[in-house]
């Protein structure tokens, strides 16, 4: 029963080989000409004042009092044309490089959950940085995540340099590629450059193979933050992958409409995209949405429902009508427990996503709308990826595999069970350690999240992450120590 | 107009929502002599409980509620100041000051509570957004406020809850206010750490734990 295969060093990305559609060219027009009216006629705040004088000499109107900065038609489709359709976010172990060609998506952990679900006492408590070293330790075996964000916070650690020590935990604890989308200040994002470096060996290294990527949140309706976009200047200053990313909720920080809703965050993410693109053209960048829904009768955001998983269809699609990567926000659905609905909105989340193609999605192993971590979630995640990539990879339309002759031999002998041909493919069949789909007489009866719990504790005791050198990691506390001196010194 | 049709408008400006036709309504009266206390007990607040039970009967939701809130704001604006100036007080369940704490600007779950808490008879005291822990002190002494409620969004900005508790002790009047705290990353266990005298996860709990705490 325990016997679980040591890590693959793979990552299972999933191939793009169908093609769906759920919003027409027009439709996506649509949104489009909404986006440019209210781009070019009410703008975005972007409260960046040191950076005006380039927006304006850019071609864009700055209104200095409020901040508000508006695009016009040309600027914005010529900034758009600026930004690559496909680059790699890279990894310490190049096996674990993500190719974001527009024909593969990648499933990521979800983040920043502020509490955890305790694997030994089943208690909600606040997480710690020994918590995410864990749970990185988790994604890094797991096949299924092919890049790791820090999915719970280092609550126990300075507020003000907290994700700095996350993307230590990170750097030291996988050699896939890190998202560090929890740096949002101007000092963290230097930091942040600074411990990416050591791993890299230098900045030169890590200008030419980014291994860490980030991205800023917009402040719907209309709105950035300075902290984030000056976080995304010096992250773009050193050559990572910045992207933009809205998480409006329809009825409170958006239009209640869905189409409404897409609107207003294609504008936030288009401007994000834009203001820097004219700072920094050709820089690699992409198109993230975790947009939902409220709840009218309590103003909980929703995160599970059919409105969500339109919006990441549609976003998902949106984002490939601009030639960009998407980032879509999949499955964190909205309940306290794993239960049957967690499990049917999981399911059809990450088959919306799938479907529409987005790039990469964000991800595993979160509940309560994204509030709470829990290692049995993240398994139980990895498993809905596992289905839905074999339901719709698309099989090799090969002769073998058509067995024209196959079919015409067997027939006499009345069955295919000891065929060679039989033997040759059937392991290509899906099969599950968590899901058990039969039950085998005489077996005990677990349950799913026994037996994934069971998984992780496994995973933790066997499971041996590539280490850093000691150097390195010595070199990583000191700069943790260097901005922890800076923050006492109150001069963050 | 008579008396009644004036309260019978007053009652659903604020079931519809309009707070400028309440404020208007408030104007008027109040110029053609009705007494403030009496446009808001048979005419606004006549609305705001109509408009609590609606909600608790699943007919109204959130959008209505806070629409009907930012009208009786709307009329209250108009008429407290002339009822401060008359010494008249009106009756009211609880003074509750609210906000969101310093160097946070997420406001839209504090205004759902502080609506909800308007509707269900309460007297609220918003201070909006980014709030110093001087600013919640202030407005705790200035109205002698019954609950002090703080919200965070922001793992790091949730010590500023601790903060602000700090400081009133520090004033001399921790004992004299009930602090309630809430926001996403916020829990039970932090409120009981930080010494809070009750923790709601949404606004419907917020209104029930105010019942068992005054």
């Amino acid at each position: 029963m325990l016997n679980y295969p040591p890590a693959s060093r793979k990552i299972t990305k999933f191939e793009k080989r169908f093609s769906f559609r759920l919003l027409s060219d027009k439709q996506l027009d649509i949104i489009h000409t909404s986006t440019l009216n209210i781009l070019e006629k009410v703008g975005v705040k972007i409260p960046v004042p040191q950076i005006y004088e380039i927006l304006n000499e850019a071609g864009a109107q700055v209104d200095i009092k409020n901040g508000r900065v508006k695009f016009p038609s040309t600027l914005v489709e010529e900034s758009l044309r600026k930004a690559p359709p496909n680059f790699y976010l890279y990894a310490r172990n190049r096996e674990f490089d993500i190719n974001l060609d527009g024909e593969h998506s990648y499933l990521s952990l979800d983040g920043c959950a502020s509490t955890i679900r305790d694997l030994d006492s089943g208690q909600s408590r606040s997480s710690t940085k020994h918590d995410l070293e864990k749970a990185i330790k988790v994604a890094d075996y797991l096949p299924q995540i092919s890049f790791v964000w820090p999915c719970v916070a280092a609550g126990d650690c300075s507020e003000e340099i907290q994700s700095l020590i996350e993307l230590a935990v990170m750097l030291k604890n996988t050699d896939k590629h890190i998202q560090a989308m929890t740096v949002v200040n101007k000092l963290n994002a230097e930091g942040a450059v600074e411990l990416a470096a050591v791993v890299t060996e230098g900045k030169e290294n890590l200008k030419k193979r980014p291994i860490i990527s980030n991205f800023q949140c917009s402040v719907s309706p209309l709105a950035y933050d300075r902290n984030s976009l000056e976080a995304a200047m010096v992250f773009a200053e050193s050559g990572i992958p910045t992207g933009f990313m809205s998480m409006q909720v329809g009825g409170s920080t958006a239009p209640i409409t869905l189409v409404g809703n897409l609107v207003q965050g294609n504008v936030e993410i288009l401007a994000g995209i834009i203001f820097l693109q004219i700072l920094y053209p050709g820089l690699p960048t992409f198109y993230g949405s975790c947009s939902t829904v409220i709840d009218p009768r309590t103003g909980h955001v929703s995160c599970s429902g059919p409105e969500d998983f339109f919006l990441q269809m549609a976003s998902a699609e949106l984002a490939r009508y601009y030639h960009l990567p998407s980032s879509i926000g999949t499955m964190a659905h909205s309940e306290r427990n794993i239960n049957y609905f967690s499990g049917v909105s999981n399911a059809i989340s990450a088959f919306s996503s799938m479907l529409a193609g987005a790039d990469m999605m964000c991800g595993a192993g979160l509940m309560a709308s994204a509030k709470e971590f829990s290692y049995e979630q993240l398994i139980l995640d990895a498993e809905i990826y596992e289905i839905i990539s074999k339901t719709i990879t698309l099989p090799n339309f090969s002769k073998e595999e058509i067995a024209e002759d196959v079919i015409s031999k067997v027939h006499n002998k009345g069955h295919y069970l000891s065929d060679r041909h039989t033997r040759m493919f059937y392991k290509n069949l899906w099969s599950s350690k968590i899901f058990p789909r039969f039950e085998i007489s005489g077996e005990l009866e677990y349950s799913e999240k026994a037996k994934a719990r069971e998984f992780v504790e496994w995973i933790l005791k066997n499971h041996e992450i590539k280490p850093l050198s000691t150097q390195q990691i010595n070199q990583l506390d000191e700069i943790i120590n260097y901005y922890e001196n800076i923050i006492k010194g109150g001069r963050a | 107009m008579d008396k009644e049709k004036i309260f019978e408008k007053m009652q659903l400006s604020i079931l519809e929502g309009e707070p400028e036709l309440s404020r208007e309504l408030a104007e008027k009266a109040v110029n053609s002599g009705i007494s403030p206390l009496e446009c808001l007990n048979n005419g606004f607040l006549k609305g705001i409980e109509e408009v609590g039970k609606l909600y608790a009967k699943g007919d109204y939701f959130l959008p209505e509620l806070v629409a009907s809130a930012e009208a009786m704001k709307s009329a209250l604006e108009l008429l407290d100041p002339i009822l401060k100036e008359q010494k008249t007080e009106r009756k009211v369940l609880g003074k509750v000051v609210i906000g969101t704490v310093l160097d946070d600007i997420h406001d839209i779950g504090k205004s759902i509570v502080a609506s909800m808490l308007v509707a269900n008879g309460y007297e609220v005291y918003d201070l909006g957004v980014n709030v110093k822990a001087s600013d919640f002190i202030d407005k705790v002494q200035e109205v002698k406020a019954d609950v002090l409620g703080l919200s965070a969004l922001l793992t790091t900005t949730m010590p500023q809850q601790k903060l602000v508790i700090e400081e009133l002790q520090k004033s001399g009047i921790r004992d004299k206010v009930k602090v309630i705290v809430g926001g996403a990353p916020v829990t039970q266990s932090w409120a009981q750490e930080i010494g809070a005298d009750g923790f709601a996860e949404d606004a419907i709990g917020a209104v029930a734990l105010l019942k068992n705490l005054l």
